[in-house]
């Protein structure tokens, strides 16, 4: 899996939120990251570049403050520059050339979450507000993965920042509509590239492995349970 | 097979070593695995029960 983060923010070099989140990806997983603000106008040729840089990404992420309800204008004029016509989607006859691949969004914000919502403080959610994205995602026939929210970063406890750090990381490498399964073994693979750091981690890894295995093996038996029940009615 | 008490030792254990972990990056992995340690033994338990529970109803037998 290939993720690239475009970060789209008015003045990164003074978020703290960003910092994290980069600090995040950058520790735990192997994404790569744009900071779209600081290229610039590109040119025709420049433009076909980054064009053809995307194509080689499984995931795109979009990141962003939100601004008045939407992305910040620097985001919004990059991608009308970057994403044209025949790149959102494709040339006659041909399928668009982010077809399959997945499109995410982290969204950062300063208001609360639950404000976000019907007859919350802000009236609309964000699902609603950022259907412009998904529009855009859809028309470029990409995968739609659910949007990362990350509300009020600065009055989070210690332990919310170090949940938001492994939960951030897990929505940039683990597949779509990733199971508990896939986070079982994320944190056993964690384990395993670091058991060099401590004499039980292999060890650790091994018992979350059957663990998982154990809680497989009972699904499987409920399941046939289930079905027996099912056929006896 | 580890039975739940012994799984709850792993998840103390876990979350014993995030509290001497300097890193942290590493302190903050090692407690969402501690809770997710903890996640996986409830679900265990949870579904064993309900295993258990039909295999008890005297309807089924």
């Amino acid at each position: 899996m290939r993720t690239l983060v475009l970060i789209g923010h008015p003045d990164l070099a003074h978020s703290g939120t960003q910092a994290f989140l980069q600090a995040a990806a950058g520790a735990l997983t192997d994404a790569d990251e744009w900071d779209i603000s600081a290229q610039g106008v590109p040119d025709s040729a420049e433009i076909l570049r980054l064009q053809g840089e995307m194509r080689r990404y499984d995931r795109l992420i979009f990141q962003f403050p939100l601004y008045w309800y939407s992305m910040p204008g620097v985001f919004k004029q990059w991608l009308d520059t970057v994403w044209t016509t025949p790149f959102v989607s494709g040339r006659p006859g041909e399928a668009p050339p982010l077809a399959g691949k997945e499109l995410g969004i982290v969204v950062t914000f300063s208001q609360a979450q639950q404000d976000y919502r019907l007859g919350g403080r802000e009236h609309f959610s964000l699902s609603e507000l950022l259907r412009p994205i998904a529009a855009l995602g859809l028309a470029a026939q990409m995968q739609l993965l659910p949007i990362f929210p990350v509300a009020q970063f600065g009055y989070m406890t210690e332990r919310e920042r170090q949940h938001l750090l492994v939960t951030y990381a897990q929505y940039l490498s683990l597949p779509a509509g990733a199971h508990f399964a896939d986070r079982a073994q994320w944190f056993a693979a964690w384990l395993t590239q670091h058991a060099s750091a401590h004499s039980d981690y292999a060890a650790w890894a091994a018992a979350l492995t059957a663990q998982q295995e154990q809680l497989a093996d009972l699904h499987d038996t409920l399941a046939e349970m289930r079905r027996e029940e099912d056929d006896a009615l | 097979m580890m039975d739940g008490e012994q799984q709850d030792a792993l998840a103390a254990a876990i979350r014993q070593q995030a509290q001497q972990t300097a890193d942290y990056v590493d302190r903050a992995v090692l407690l969402e695995l501690a809770d997710f340690a903890e996640a996986q033994q409830r679900r265990i338990t949870t579904t064993g029960g309900e295993i258990d529970g039909r295999s008890w109803d005297h309807e089924h037998w």
